[in-house]
């Protein structure tokens, strides 16, 4: 049997696994099983390997942020940040989705990969959300793929990697996923407000502008403890004082005492349940993430990419036909590799037949990003989906459909715009004089 | 009977020879770079000579884990060969070819990675150890630091400028920035980028020209080429996998091995000429060293840096390899 | 409630007592340590301008303990992420205890085949006693993490066989009297 065919039995057999709720790190270890045995695949260097991979401590960014998440919501700064969030939109139907949304963003923009979002605004906004009446499918969702947007404002990790391998400016590609991550971001919103007419939600009520005023204020000053995190983390990053990794733990350590002491929202004894609560989340996540990454080294050392990319192109020659047939490959990549990996095999791959076509390389470092981009939320490998289900504490069944609504009508579009509109990546990039 | 016996085992021995082996082969650079086009010339040209018995995989860009990794999965048998720098983590000893001003010329450099030199003898023995056998060596550049602000008396080595810049985490690297006036800080290649962007440093030490103009494209304002380590790959094949091969096998990596270290020794320093054209080209000021500048830099730090790192790597072993060039 | 109040049989009772004191024990510690390290880093670095070499490689330790461990934890407790969609279409009670017996036997399976492989990995390990970069400490000591939480997942992972084994069995017992 030729190894693509076995490549392809085995993801059938790990949606499969999926879709009978096995365990995921066992899913993934079925799979891993299969190909193993079935393409002839040592183990011996196996656990080596994903050792190495575990410890880095860019990944390690994200279960750093969900303690620090736990204790920011535990300390009362999440609830001090939202109530004064909610001066400003609480009276706007849908301004709660809205403000996920930018905060993701936000959050996405300081850290370059795809899970520090969700990590860091899933265990405060998503409860919020489900407290004001959004179904915890949709909030969880909203907050999932709009975390992605880690991935396409600036640092994003796939980028320096696709800098690097094609010799091209990283800070033109940078520029390059502005255009589309906030084209995403404005669809999502829309997307919410659309969504939220669907649920009952529960707004405060309507006031004169002098009580809001008043309200405003008091939320202002009783927030300020709580607002010193955005500005330390934010900050912080933006002024060189620490990496993204480092600001989750200055976060997590930085909300205690606030906790203990000025809100006075805890004890000593509830952040020992609060650190349990968040070793649960971080354990169910983390030994997915590292069986998740043994699979797809299989799929690196059966070189699978190459094999696909080699069908697809010896079909025509059509520079239209070959722009979708290139990104429906990278969302193929996507479903079964990590961003970073599925950047390291396909831009090179990719990209002599790019410069063939005529796109220049830095409108194809947004092609590549929000494809793969994409990647971290299809399913199978959709480890930034399977930490937004933990960290919203929602079930596959109820995130699949509102999150494949909002890929379909608000990311799908933005992909296609991407491919066959140059300008909106482009734009940027030749505002600063790279192209 | 002892005739067919005897035939029988000759026909082995023939299918032994026959038998095709696909190899695979790790580096750590992009598709398309140029060590990956040596590499794949390296691969056409073994393949050839052993008269198609021998295949590749190349797996480039670390596509198999960070050289380290690789390393090991070397020694186990899982991956066949690779081509990188030598880690440390099996044995301080392969971090000895980083360490700093080990030479501090081209000519040096030929004499100190020399086929039958004390350092390459050193690590032919070491790599037999775990399970790897040397092939061939692969001479990159010499190093120097990138910064991204402004210099204080570059050309001096006993300036005290307090720049943070990026080390990579081997002592050598951390006594070597202290030595020069830097304040060394240990950060992740990973996050080397984005931490000079924002600024938690200003600068790195311990590559050089090409990887600064790849990796950090557009953040570099000064260039500072102080020679202050040789970046030098090695080329490596697990024993079992190398012991298996016939001779006709052995010889055509062998000879492809020699051939491809003997075309890199040739265009190296050119290409490092190359990368610091490129990175003036994008605006980079690369600081002009004379050779007696550079001589004072090499004796400065290795008054200061050698003592405190030689026992790492075995004090024996550490002189031998810096009395060859004397 | 604690599972192991429910464990009749006092050796097992023990071990399964002494085996999650451990995983805690070490998921605490590693959950606190790593964010005070890493804010006492970048204190050096920015207040006292001395930031202190291999502290990254000391992070390393803690960070593989806490992934392993606290996957271990996800064990016990039962939480580890599923996305089934078919199992919402079973709504016989029996096909479900039987699937689930499946399901358990499954997990137990790929759990004992991956713990067989981290166990070669630490034996691996133990026989090259490799130091890390810096502050030379045994790689064994991070890398023995990697079986050690597995084992443990495995012996969670053999519970829940046993315990889907019995809700079975028990399941067709009281329908047979019925
Ligand atoms: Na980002
Ligand atoms: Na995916």
């Amino acid at each position: 049997m030729s190894t693509l065919a076995i490549v392809g039995i085995d993801v059938i057999l790990l949606i499969l696994l999926l879709m009978l709720s096995v365990p995921l790190p066992y899913c993934f270890g079925g799979a891993l099983l299969f190909i193993s045995i079935a393409a002839n695949v040592s183990m011996k260097s196996m656990m080596l390997w994903a050792y190495s991979q575990s410890i880095g401590t860019v990944l390690l960014a994200s279960p750093l942020f969900i303690l620090a998440g736990t204790y920011m919501g535990g300390s009362g700064v999440a609830k001090k940040l939202l109530d004064l969030c909610d001066a400003f939109v609480g009276r706007i139907k849908g301004g709660l989705g809205v403000v996920s949304v930018i905060t993701c963003a936000i959050i996405g923009a300081i850290s370059g990969s795809g899970f520090t979002g969700v990590a860091a605004t899933g265990p405060i906004m998503i409860p919020r959300m489900v407290e004001q009446g959004y179904s915890r499918g949709f909030a969880t969702a909203l907050v999932t793929v709009s975390s992605v947007l880690g991935l396409l404002i600036p640092p994003s990790a796939i980028m320096i990697i696709y800098g690097w391998i094609t010799e091209t400016s990283i800070l033109a590609c940078f520029l390059a996923t502005v255009g589309p991550g906030i084209l995403v971001m404005i669809l999502f919103c829309v997307i919410n407000l659309v969504e939220c007419r669907k649920f009952d939600l529960k707004l405060m009520p309507p006031m004169s502008l002098k009580e809001k005023a008043e309200i405003t204020g008091k939320r202002t000053v009783s927030a300020i403890p709580a607002l010193m995190m955005p500005v330390i983390i934010l900050g912080g990053i933006y002024c060189g004082v620490f990496t993204p990794t480092e600001a989750a733990a200055v976060a997590a350590i930085y909300s205690i005492p606030v906790g203990l002491f000025i809100y006075r929202a805890m004890k000593l004894r509830d952040i020992k349940q609060m650190t349990f609560d968040s070793i649960c989340s971080i354990g169910s996540i983390m030994v997915m993430i590292v069986f998740c990454l043994m699979l797809s080294q299989t799929f690196v050392m059966l070189q699978v990419p190459q094999a696909l990319i080699q069908i697809i192109f010896n079909l025509t020659t059509n520079r239209v036909i070959i722009l979708i047939l290139m990104n429906l490959f990278l969302f193929l990549v996507g479903m079964i590799v990590n961003d970073s990996t599925g950047m390291l095999l396909c831009a090179p791959l990719l990209l002599p037949l790019v410069r063939e076509l005529g796109i220049s390389p830095i409108h194809f470092s947004a092609i590549m990003g929000v494809n793969l981009a994409m990647g971290g939320v299809t399913p199978p490998y959709a480890s930034i989906l399977y930490l937004g289900m933990r960290i919203g504490k929602c079930e596959f069944q109820d995130i699949l459909k509102p999150a494949m609504k909002l890929l379909i009508f608000g990311y799908v579009p933005v992909v296609f715009l991407t491919s066959f509109w140059p300008e909106l990546s482009m734009f940027l990039p030749k505002l600063f004089g790279f192209a | 009977g002892c005739g067919s016996g005897a035939d029988s085992s000759n026909q082995a021995q023939e299918q032994k020879e026959e038998q095709t082996v696909t190899l695979s082969l790790a580096h750590i650079r992009p598709v398309g770079s140029t060590a990956d086009l040596a590499i794949q010339a390296f691969a056409e040209e073994a393949t050839e000579l052993s008269g198609g018995t021998l295949q590749f995989e190349v797996y480039p860009a670390s596509q198999l884990g960070d050289y380290t990794t690789v390393q090991e999965r070397v020694g186990i048998g899982d991956v066949d060969m690779q081509i990188a720098s030598l880690g440390s983590n099996l044995d301080k000893v392969f971090a000895m070819s980083n360490a700093a001003y080990l030479c501090s010329t081209w000519d040096e450099a030929k004499v100190m990675f020399a086929g039958n030199s004390p350092l390459i003898e050193i690590y032919k023995e070491k790599m037999a150890k775990y399970n790897m056998t040397y092939l061939a060596s692969y001479p990159l550049y010499f190093g120097g630091i990138a910064l991204n602000t402004d210099p204080v008396d570059p050309t001096n080595p006993n300036a005290r400028s307090g720049i943070k810049i990026r080390v990579p985490a081997m002592s050598t690297f951390e006594k070597t920035a202290t030595t020069l006036g830097y304040l060394a800080t240990p950060l992740a290649s990973s996050e080397m980028f984005t931490s000079i962007q924002t600024g938690v440093v200003n600068g790195a030490i311990g590559a050089g020209a090409e990887m600064y103009y790849g990796n950090l494209s557009g953040l570099v304002k000064y260039y500072l080429p102080i020679n202050d380590h040789f970046e030098q790959w090695y080329m490596y094949i697990n024993t079992d996998k190398w012991n298996s091969l016939s001779d006709n096998q052995r010889n055509a990596l062998q000879t492809a091995a020699d051939n491809m270290q003997k075309a890199r020794w040739d265009v190296a320093e050119g290409e490092t000429d190359e990368y610091e054209q490129k990175l003036r080209d994008s605006g980079t000021i690369v600081v002009d060293y004379t050779d007696e500048q550079l001589g004072e830099f090499a004796k400065v730090v290795r008054e200061a840096v050698w003592p405190a790192i030689a026992e790492e790597y075995g004090t024996e072993n550490f002189e031998a390899v810096t009395n060859s060039i004397k | 409630m604690e599972y192991y109040e429910g464990i009749k049989t006092p050796a097992l009772r023990m071990i399964y007592r002494a085996i999650i004191s451990v995983q805690r024990f070490v998921c605490y510690i590693c959950a606190i340590a790593l964010p005070l390290i890493i804010t006492y880093q970048v204190v050096l670095r920015y207040v006292l301008k001395a930031p202190l070499m291999g502290i990254e490689e000391l992070l390393t330790f803690f960070i593989i303990w806490l992934y392993m461990m606290s996957g271990s934890v996800a064990s016990e407790r039962r939480c580890h992420i599923e996305c089934g969609i078919l199992t919402l279409y079973i709504k016989n009670e029996k096909t479900i205890k039987i699937f689930k017996c499946f399901k358990s036997i499954f997990s137990f399976i790929i759990c004992a085949w991956l713990t067989r492989w981290a166990f070669w990995y630490f034996q691996y390990s133990l026989g090259l006693w490799k130091t890390s970069g810096i502050l030379k400490i045994p790689m064994f000591f991070g890398e023995s993490s990697m079986f050690l939480g597995l084992a443990f997942m495995l012996f969670f992972a053999a519970l829940e066989v046993i315990d889907s084994i019995r809700e079975l069995i028990a399941f067709l017992k009281e329908g047979k009297r019925v």
